[in-house]
């Protein structure tokens, strides 16, 4: 059960305020090279989330933080060399803005695995120092490098000097004006000696979901509509202390280090200027509100004090999202749409209770994560050997269906079920005649298959188990209509182009293991090759 | 994987496979249902009357072809019937070397032999290559499980060319009547004997019944010997024998009629008493393609001549046809 809020303010903006960039009015010209990398080389467990992190950092940035689209890199699941080209690229495109007289800034942010001082790209690999210096040596006027990994704190110790990591809210930024900044801050998700942790619930690490979370809107304590980095390390350092403080990792500090000529704050994102999204009054309750979207991840997760004196803006993307607000002894729970370019007005009344059994992000989450996906498609099938190809089963086209469960048994396992028909004509030569007939076949066939998503190509290899049944009728009818079923156990492979986050395009091979029995008990085996566009539920 | 998912896959999987594969689908049951002859395989073929020729023209003995062709085609059609289970079905069971279909009851509309039982039982046989021999064997309830006198017996030998083969077939209805099958459905037949030869050109189709003995006749039963050569131009050539007291008179006569024909339909016959009261008289009689006949020597019936002094060489009034 829920309700739906009623839009009580919507504020509708023109395509040119919309997509403006509110955050560089300040004057910066802003350059971001994010990194994602889920994998880690020898001696490391692949992530989960960290490609979905940096796709989420992108998005914010590109978004909310005035940095354009022709200006930010983002590279998924890339080797060290892939970052460092980025990089590379990136400071000649700011190097070229300055010569222009631009002030530029350069946001990097890297979400993966780090061990043994270096950074941890698939089987490459990125010392600390070195990046570090890397990127100090940029040519921008400011350089912030945000490290979402394990023990990232390495990067923010700095021997001999004054200037070192700190935790959260120990450290207090002169409000002079963000022109006069210049120089390297770093934010680390957690201390040299702590690992970095992810959550099925938040769908990415604590520190990049709550840093995600205070770029959107939740950090804004001054309610001013700008979310400056202060806030946003400080956002992010509270919740992630918070919610790490009982997982069996324990706790996780982030840390900050900078070296800013002037000490001057900065304005990352601009969610006022945006006038998109969730707008929560200050009269609202306090505590935290959650913003679930459809996969039943949290989109956004915002702390809102009870003596707030300022409204908040959550600036989400457009879509449909569960709002919960946990209480003591209940839920409050109701669904909103934000459209594009609108703001939805979040109003208590239309919250409704809920028990804690209903929550939409924890119990009903593994439902939410599986996904169904469905296809049709086209496909070849034909037995090996020769002469049974010839003369019993010949080889056939295939029109298929098929439907998928994504995620149930366990993440990247595909449970899928699949039917498929198709004909063809052969001919039966006996010792004194021939018998031309029309072959049919129909397929109920179940499969089990593995996935391991690498950027828009997606490999699969699994098991399948299928029911056939095969049919041919004799021209003439010169001879009965004779029928073959039989239980087929097959391997299955294939990789998955995806064209968008909905649609994709599969090329999927089987061989099939056949056991005839009627003549005599033989062992055959079949192959198909299918190609089939597919659509996510 | 979730363990309660785990559990439940395991029963499920080898459930699936317990099911195993079944079916029909075999090539060698082909084999096995070719064996017996099919229609096409026991049909003579004469061009047929048209409408636009009074039967009553119709000349004498292409009259007598076009009957005996339909005596010919219905005898063979009714061993075709009795074995036509082999091609309509799948085998009921099979072995390397055989295949059984049955035992089926009889047909119970018909109210006859409600406690028969029959099967079919084709076989490979293990003494000559590539041959096959069939059979139909009835069994009466009650009777001891072994006792199952065969009605209908026969063999194939596949050809190894886009023609069949040759083979042959036998009724034997005086087994079954004397087994207390009724048989009545075949009249006062005996045995019926069926000799074919798709494979060779002409194709040949050689038929003998035999009849019991008229009731209360001291004359043994008439017997009546087919054979039909058809070959691959289409000319053909029914020879039949009829054997019995045809004429009046104590001798037995075997009167042999030889027929041919062309595709257009003209053709010509012969007949001659072989034996018999007026044996060694012969008629000779051709038709033109629409059966009218264009020559007639019947010497013991002058009256019924084409033309009304036939020459001895008919000449250009017959066609010429030579044996298939």
């Amino acid at each position: 059960m829920s309700t739906r809020i009623r839009l009580a303010a919507v504020v509708t903006l023109s395509a040119a305020a919309l997509f403006a960039a509110p955050a560089r009015a300040d004057g910066l010209h802003r350059f971001a090279v994010i990194v994602g990398n889920d994998t880690g080389g020898d001696g490391t467990r692949p992530l989960l989330y960290a490609r979905a992190d940096a796709r989420k950092v992108y998005d914010i940035l590109t978004r909310l933080g005035g940095v354009r689209a022709d200006d930010a890199q983002l590279v998924l699941d890339g080797s060290a060399q892939d970052l460092l080209a980025a990089l590379a690229a990136t400071e000649r495109r700011a190097a070229d803005a300055r010569t222009h007289g631009e002030r530029t800034a350069l946001i990097f942010y890297y979400s993966g695995h780090a061990k043994d001082g270096a950074l941890r790209l698939g089987d490459t690999q990125l010392p600390l120092d070195s990046l570090k210096a890397r990127i100090a040596g940029s040519p921008v006027d400011v350089r912030i490098a945000i490290l979402d990994s394990c023990r990232s704190g390495e990067l923010t110790r700095t021997k001999g000097s004054t200037k070192g990591a700190r935790h959260a809210p120990a450290f207090q930024i002169q409000a002079e004006g963000p022109r006069d900044a210049k120089g390297l801050v770093i934010l680390t998700s957690s201390s040299s000696d702590e690992d970095s942790q992810e959550s099925d619930l938040v769908g990415g690490s604590y520190f990049s979901h709550h840093l995600a979370s205070g770029l959107m809107g939740g950090a804004d304590k001054s309610g001013d509509g700008r979310v400056t980095l202060f806030e946003a390390y400080a956002y992010a350092y509270d919740r992630t202390v918070a919610d790490t403080a009982e997982t069996a990792a324990g706790p996780q500090h982030p840390t900050f280090s900078y070296d800013l000529a002037g000490n001057g704050d900065l304005v990352l994102t601009d969610v006022a200027a945006r006038r998109e999204g969730v707008y929560l009054p200050r009269e609202a309750p306090g505590g935290v509100y959650y913003l679930v979207d459809r996969q039943g991840f949290i989109a956004a997760e915002i702390l809102k004090g009870e003596k707030d004196e300022s409204d908040r803006r959550i600036a989400v993307p457009p879509g449909r999202y569960r709002v919960k607000r946990r209480l003591a002894d209940r839920l409050r729970v109701g669904d909103i749409e934000v459209s594009a370019g609108q703001m939805i007005t979040l109003e208590e009344g239309h919250l409704h209770d809920a028990a804690f059994s209903d929550d939409p992000v924890k119990g009903a989450m593994r439902v939410d994560v599986s996904r169904w996906s469905m296809g049709g498609g086209l496909g070849y099938q034909s037995v090996f050997d020769a002469p049974t190809r010839e003369s019993l089963f010949p080889a056939t086209g295939l029109v298929g269906l098929d439907l998928q469960l994504r995620n149930f048994f366990r993440r990247d396992w595909v449970w899928g079920l699949d039917a498929s028909g198709g004909g063809a004509s052969g001919v039966v030569v006996l010792q004194s005649t021939t018998a031309p007939f029309h072959f049919s076949e129909l397929s109920l066939a179940t499969s089990l298959v593995a996935e391991w998503p690498h950027g828009a190509l997606t490999p699969f290899v699994g098991g399948r188990l299928a029911y056939l049944f095969m049919t041919r009728r004799f021209d003439g009818d010169a001879f009965p209509a004779q029928y073959f079923s039989t239980i087929s156990p097959g391997i299955v492979g294939g990789v998955t182009w995806h064209l968008s986050r909905d649609f994709g395009v599969v090329l999927r091979g089987r061989v099939h293991y056949l056991l005839y029995n009627v003549d005599e008990n033989r062992s055959l085996g079949f192959w198909e090759l299918s190609t089939a566009v597919s659509y996510a539920l | 994987m979730r363990s309660e998912h785990v559990l439940l896959l395991v029963p499920v999987a080898a459930l699936v496979f317990l099911l195993g594969a079944c079916g029909d689908y075999s090539n060698e049951d082909l084999e096995f249902m070719n064996a017996v002859p099919q229609s096409s395989d026991l049909h003579a073929d004469i061009p047929a009357v048209t409408s636009a020729v009074e039967l009553a023209d119709e000349a004498e003995l292409a009259k007598q072809t076009h009957t005996v062709t339909t005596t010919f085609n219905g005898m063979a059609d009714t061993l075709v019937t009795l074995v036509d289970t082999v091609r309509s079905y799948p085998p009921t069971s099979r072995t390397p070397d055989s295949r059984t279909w049955g035992p089926f009851g009889f047909d119970k509309t018909k109210l006859k032999n409600l406690d028969w039982q029959l099967r079919v039982i084709v076989s490979r046989d293990a003494t000559v290559a590539d041959r096959f021999d069939y059979e139909i064997d009835v069994h009466k309830d009650g009777n001891a499980d072994t006792d199952w006198p065969t009605l209908v017996s026969g063999s194939f030998d596949a050809g190894h060319t886009a023609r069949r083969g040759v083979g042959q077939l036998l009724l034997d209805t005086a087994k079954g009547r004397a087994e207390g099958l009724d048989v009545s459905d075949f009249g006062a037949l005996d045995n019926l004997t069926i000799k074919y030869d798709t494979l060779d050109d002409p194709l040949t189709i050689d038929m003998t019944i035999n009849d019991l003995p008229a009731a209360g006749s001291p004359d043994p039963g008439s017997m009546v010997v087919y054979s039909y050569s058809q070959a691959a131009t289409g000319q053909g050539e029914m020879i039949f024998d009829l054997i019995g007291n045809l004429i009046a008179g104590p001798a037995i006569e075997d009167l042999r009629v030889t027929s041919q024909w062309l595709t257009t339909g003209a053709g010509r016959a012969t007949v001659k008493v072989l034996s018999g009261d007026g044996v060694g008289a012969t008629q000779t009689e051709c038709w033109n393609a629409s059966f009218v006949a264009t020559y007639n020597n019947k010497p013991w019936s002058a009256g019924e001549d084409v033309p009304a002094s036939p020459p001895a060489d008919p000449g250009d009034l017959c066609p010429a046809i030579s044996t298939p």
